[in-house]
C-alpha cells in the first residue's frame, strides 16, 4: 500500500474510531438518564435504535471502502509498477513540465538510487521539473506525514540541491523526521564530490547532530551513511574535546565500522577515558582494525584490568590485534578472569591469533591451575570452528 | 417493577464494561496506528542492504524448545539455519534423546562451558553439530517449556535472544529490521511484533515464498482475531511501556535483561506473559531510561489451530497463564511507581482480558433470559446484542485494514471478500465459544501451582 493509501486509510480508521466513541459516550449518557429516572423506556428504546443504525451505516460503509481498496489495491499497484517503468524509459528525453505524477516521482527517485548515467539524468529531471522544489516545500510542511514522506524522497535523491532544506529540517521536533533529516543529510553529503560545499553541510551537520537528542547508535549510523565524507567528519569529532558523549563514542563506533586506520591514535586515547562506555567503544573500534597504532598494547593492557567486565571483554578481543609477542603475554592470564564473557573474549582471542595463539589454549587446558581458564580453553579449541565460520561470513 | 430495574441496573453494567472496554480498544488503536504507521516509516528508511553493510543490526541466539524431535522439529531448525541474517545461532533444547537431530545435523557431544545463571532441570548433554556450527542441542529431562527456554538462555552467547518452536516460520528482512531498532538505541530492552497465522503459507529456502489464505476457516478466523489484538491493544500498550506480551513468540529481547529479570517461570504452564510482567517490572523498577518498541508487522508468522479442540485448550491455557501471571504480579496494579504498566496495564488486564470472558457470557446469558422470559423490553436485548456485534466487527474490520496497511497481502481475488465474512462470523459463534473456554481457563487458573519468587 502506498503512503497516500495509508494516510488516507488513518483517515478512516480515525473517523471510525471518533463516531464509534461518540455513539458509546451517547449512550451511556443515556442510560445513565434513565437509571435516574429522568428519561422514558422509549426515550432509551430510540437511543439504543440509533446507536444501532449509525453503528449499521459505519459498518457498510467501512466494508465498502475495505472491499474497494482490497480488490482495488493489487490492480492498481501492478500497473503503478508498469507506469514507473515507462516513466523510466523516458528518462532520457524526460518531459520538462510543472507537476509530474507520482509515478514520474517514483522512475525518478529509483533512477537516482540505481545510479549510473540514468542517476545524473534523473536529477536534471528532478530539478528541471520543479520536484525538488516541490519536495523541499514539502519538507516544511505542518502536517508530520508529509514532511516525513518529503524527507524519504530527498533522502532517495541525494541531490545537493536540497541539502539546506535538509540542514533545516534538522531542527524538527517530531523524533522521526528528525532522524530522518539527519539520515536524508548524511545520504545527500555522501553522494557529494569532495570540496568546501561538502566540508560546510558536514559541518552543519555535526552542528546539528550535537544537540541531537537521537540515541547513539541513531548518531553512529549517521555517521556511517555519509560514506566517503565520514572521514573527516569522525576526525572533527574525535578531535575535538567538547563533544557531547554520545556523539563521540557513537564516532568510535563509525572509525571501527569503517576501519579508519587514519584515526587510531585517537582511538588509543579514548581507550583510556576513565569513563568506561567511552574505553569500552575506543576497544571495540580497535578491534575492528587490521594493525593496532603505537601505544596500544599500553592501553589494551590498562584496559584489560580495568573494574568494569564490559571494558575487560573489549579489551580481550582487541588484543587479538596486538603483535603476537604482546598477545601472548597479555591475554593467557585473562583465562583466569572473574568473569565468564572475559574468559570467553580472551580464549576466543587466542584461537584467532592462528598457531602460536591456539597451542597457548592447549597449554593452558592441560596445565592451567585454575578449572575455569582449563575448561574455557578446552571448550574454544573443540569449538574453534564456529569462531572461524563466523570470522568468515 | 423489580425486576426492571434489575434488568436494567445488569443492563447498564454490562454496558458500561462494553462502553469502557470499547472506548479503551479505540484509543489504543487510535494511538497505536499512528506508532504504527511511522514505525513503517522508520524501519524502510534506510535500506537493507545499506542496514547489513553499516552493520546496525545485532547477531541473534534463537531458542527452541521441543518436547520431542520429531521430522517438523528437524525440518524447522534447517529453515531456521538457512535464515538470510548475518549472523545468528540456534538453541534447539529437546526433552529426552535427538536421534533424528543428530542424524540430520551430525551431532556430537561437548563439554561446554556456559553461565548457568538460571536454575534449570539437570542438562543431560550438549550437543553440537559438525556440519553446521550454529546449531546447538540440548538434551534434558522435560520439565516444562519455561524451564526448557531457561536452558537455553543460559547457553545463549548472543546479546539477542527470540524465542521460537517448530510451528513458527521466522522473517529475516523483519528481524534485520528489529535488530536495527535494538543497534540504534540501547535504551530499547525488546522488539515485540504481531502475531500473524503461518497457515496458508508456502516456504522457499528460509523465506516465505508465497502468501495464501489458509483453507481451514477455524485458521481464518484466527487471522482476524489476531488482527483485531494487534490493532485494538498491543500498539497502543507498546506506545504507553505496558505491553504485557513482550517476550512471547515473535519477539526479540536482549539477553541481559531477560536473565536479570530471572527468565521464564519454569512451572507456569505457559509462561510468557509472566516472563513478560517480570521483564517489565524489572525495567520499570531499573530507574534507566527504557523503552519496548513494537515492530510494525510480524518477525515471524506461526501455525495456528485449525481444530476446535486444540484452538480450545489453547486458548484455556493462554487464559490461565495470563491470569496466574497477574495473580503472581498483583503488587504491581495501581502503583504509580511502576509507570503506566501499573496504573494502566495492569488494570486494564484485570479487568478487561482477565475478567472478560465471565462478563461477555454474563451479558450473553442476560440476553437470552431477557428474550425467553419477555418480563421487560425484550427489543432492548436485541438491540443491545446487535449493537456488541456491529461495534466488534467495526472494530475488525478496521484492524482487517489496518494488516492491509502493514503488508499482509494474501494471494487471491477473492481473499479480501473471505477476511470480511470472517470478521462477521467471527461474533456469531466463534467468539462465545472462544469466551467460554476462556473461561475455563480462568477456572484452572484457581488450581494452585508451585510458586515461583519474582526476582
Amino acid at each position: 500500500m502506498r503512503r497516500s493509501q495509508s494516510v488516507a486509510y488513518s483517515a478512516v480508521v480515525v473517523g471510525v474510531v471518533g463516531l464509534q466513541a461518540a455513539t458509546l459516550v451517547a449512550l451511556a449518557t443515556t442510560f445513565w438518564l434513565r437509571l435516574v429516572g429522568r428519561l422514558s423506556y422509549e426515550a432509551l428504546s430510540e437511543a439504543l435504535l440509533a446507536a444501532v443504525a449509525v453503528s449499521r451505516v459505519v459498518l457498510v460503509g467501512l466494508t465498502a471502502v475495505a472491499l474497494v481498496q482490497q480488490a482495488w489495491g493489487a490492480r492498481a499497484e501492478a500497473r503503478r509498477r508498469a507506469r514507473t517503468s515507462a516513466w523510466r524509459a523516458r528518462l532520457p528525453a524526460f518531459p520538462v513540465r510543472r507537476r509530474l505524477p507520482e509515478v514520474a516521482l517514483d522512475a525518478l527517485l529509483e533512477a537516482r538510487e540505481a545510479g549510473g548515467d540514468d542517476a545524473a539524468l534523473a536529477a536534471t529531471a528532478l530539478v528541471s521539473s520543479g520536484t525538488l522544489a516541490r519536495l523541499t516545500r514539502r519538507s516544511r510542511s505542518r502536517f508530520v506525514m508529509r514532511r516525513v514522506d518529503a524527507l524519504d524522497s530527498l533522502s532517495r535523491a541525494r541531490l545537493p540541491e536540497a541539502l539546506p532544506a535538509l540542514l533545516a529540517a534538522l531542527s524538527d521536533e517530531v523524533p522521526l523526521a528528525h532522524v530522518l533529516a539527519q539520515q536524508a543529510a548524511a545520504r545527500t553529503l555522501a553522494a557529494m564530490p569532495a570540496g568546501p560545499a561538502r566540508s560546510d553541510g558536514v559541518a552543519a551537520l555535526l552542528t546539528a547532530l550535537r544537540s541531537s537528542a537521537a540515541p547513539g547508535g541513531v548518531l553512529a549510523e549517521t555517521l556511517l551513511l555519509l560514506g566517503d565524507a565520514a572521514g573527516d567528519a569522525l576526525a572533527l569529532v574525535l578531535r575535538d574535546a567538547t563533544s557531547p558523549p554520545a556523539l563521540a563514542r557513537a564516532a568510535l563506533e563509525g572509525v571501527g565500522r569503517l576501519g579508519y586506520e587514519a584515526l587510531a591514535a585517537e582511538l588509543v586515547v579514548a581507550a583510556g577515558f576513565a569513563d568506561p562506555e567511552h574505553a569500552a567503544a575506543a576497544l571495540r573500534a580497535l578491534g575492528r582494525l587490521r594493525a593496532l597504532p603505537a601505544g596500544a598494547d599500553a592501553a589494551v593492557a590498562a584496559a584489560l584490568s580495568s573494574d568494569a567486565e564490559f571494558v575487560r571483554v573489549n579489551a580481550a578481543r582487541a588484543a587479538a590485534r596486538l603483535p603476537l609477542e604482546r598477545a601472548l603475554v597479555l591475554l593467557p592470564p585473562k583465562l583466569r578472569d572473574a568473569a565468564f564473557w572475559v574468559r570467553r573474549a580472551a580464549a576466543e582471542s587466542l584461537w584467532r591469533l592462528g598457531p602460536e595463539g591456539r597451542e597457548a589454549l592447549a597449554r593452558a587446558a592441560a596445565l592451567d591451575p585454575d578449572r575455569f581458564a582449563r575448561e574455557m580453553a578446552a571448550q574454544i579449541l573443540r569449538g574453534g570452528a564456529a569462531l572461524s565460520a563466523r570470522g568468515a561470513a | 417493577m423489580i425486576p426492571e430495574a434489575l434488568f436494567l441496573a445488569s443492563l447498564y453494567l454490562v454496558l458500561g464494561y462494553f462502553t469502557a472496554a470499547n472506548l479503551l480498544q479505540s484509543l489504543w488503536g487510535a494511538l497505536g496506528l499512528r506508532s504504527l504507521v511511522l514505525g513503517r516509516l522508520s524501519a524502510t528508511a534506510v535500506p537493507a542492504e545499506d542496514v547489513r553493510r553499516l552493520g546496525v543490526w545485532l547477531p541473534v541466539s534463537f531458542l527452541v524448545p521441543a518436547r520431542a524431535d520429531t521430522t517438523a522439529l528437524t525440518a524447522a531448525v534447517r529453515d531456521l539455519l538457512a535464515l538470510d541474517y548475518p549472523d545468528f545461532e540456534v538453541i534447539v533444547v529437546v526433552s529426552g534423546d535427538a536421534p533424528l537431530l543428530a542424524e540430520a545435523f551430525g551431532l556430537v557431544e561437548e563439554a561446554r562451558v556456559y553461565r548457568r545463571v538460571l536454575k534449570t532441570a539437570p542438562v543431560r548433554t550438549l550437543l553440537r553439530s559438525v556440519v553446521e556450527p550454529r546449531l546447538t542441542v540440548v538434551q534434558k529431562d522435560d520439565a516444562g517449556r519455561g524451564d526448557a527456554l531457561n536452558a537455553a538462555l543460559n547457553v545463549a552467547a548472543f546479546p539477542v535472544v527470540c524465542a521460537t518452536d517448530s510451528r513458527s516460520v521466522v522473517d529475516a528482512a523483519a528481524l534485520l529490521g528489529a535488530t536495527r531498532a535494538l543497534a540504534e538505541d540501547a535504551a530499547v530492552a525488546a522488539v515485540a511484533s504481531t502475531v500473524r497465522p503461518a497457515n496458508g503459507l508456502v516456504r522457499g529456502a528460509g523465506e516465505v515464498a508465497l502468501h495464501r489464505l489458509p483453507k481451514s476457516w477455524l485458521a481464518r478466523l484466527q487471522i482476524v482475531e489476531h488482527a483485531r489484538a494487534a490493532f485494538a491493544s498491543r500498539a497502543g500498550l507498546t506506545g504507553l511501556r505496558a505491553l504485557v506480551n513482550v517476550a512471547g513468540s515473535c519477539a526479540l529481547v536482549r539477553t541481559g535483561a531477560l536473565l536479570a529479570a530471572g527468565g521464564w517461570p519454569a512451572d507456569a504452564p505457559l509462561g510468557d506473559a509472566e516472563v513478560s510482567l517480570r521483564l517489565l517490572r524489572k525495567l520499570a523498577s531499573s530507574g534507566r531510561k527504557w523503552s519496548v518498541r513494537l515492530w510494525p508487522g510480524p518477525l515471524a508468522r506461526r501455525a495456528v489451530p485449525e481444530r476446535w479442540s486444540e484452538l480450545f485448550v489453547r486458548r484455556a491455557r493462554w487464559h490461565r497463564g495470563l491470569v496466574q501471571a497477574l495473580w503472581v504480579h498483583r503488587d504491581l496494579a495501581l502503583r504509580s511507581r511502576h509507570g503506566a504498566l501499573g496504573v494502566v496495564a495492569v488494570p486494564y488486564l484485570w479487568i478487561f482480558e482477565g475478567l472478560a470472558p465471565a462478563v461477555e457470557l454474563a451479558g450473553y446469558a442476560l440476553v437470552v433470559a431477557t428474550w425467553a422470559t419477555r418480563t421487560v423490553y425484550p427489543e432492548y436485548a436485541l438491540e443491545f446484542f446487535l449493537l456488541v456485534v456491529f461495534f466488534g466487527v467495526l472494530v475488525s474490520q478496521v484492524a482487517l485494514g489496518v494488516e492491509t496497511l502493514l503488508g499482509a497481502q494474501y494471494q487471491g481475488v477473492a481473499a479480501p471478500v473471505v477476511l470480511l465474512l470472517c470478521a462477521l462470523a467471527d461474533f456469531v459463534l466463534y467468539r462465545q465459544l472462544l469466551a467460554l473456554a476462556r473461561l475455563g481457563g480462568a477456572a484452572w487458573a484457581l488450581v494452585p501451582r508451585k510458586r515461583t519468587p519474582a526476582p
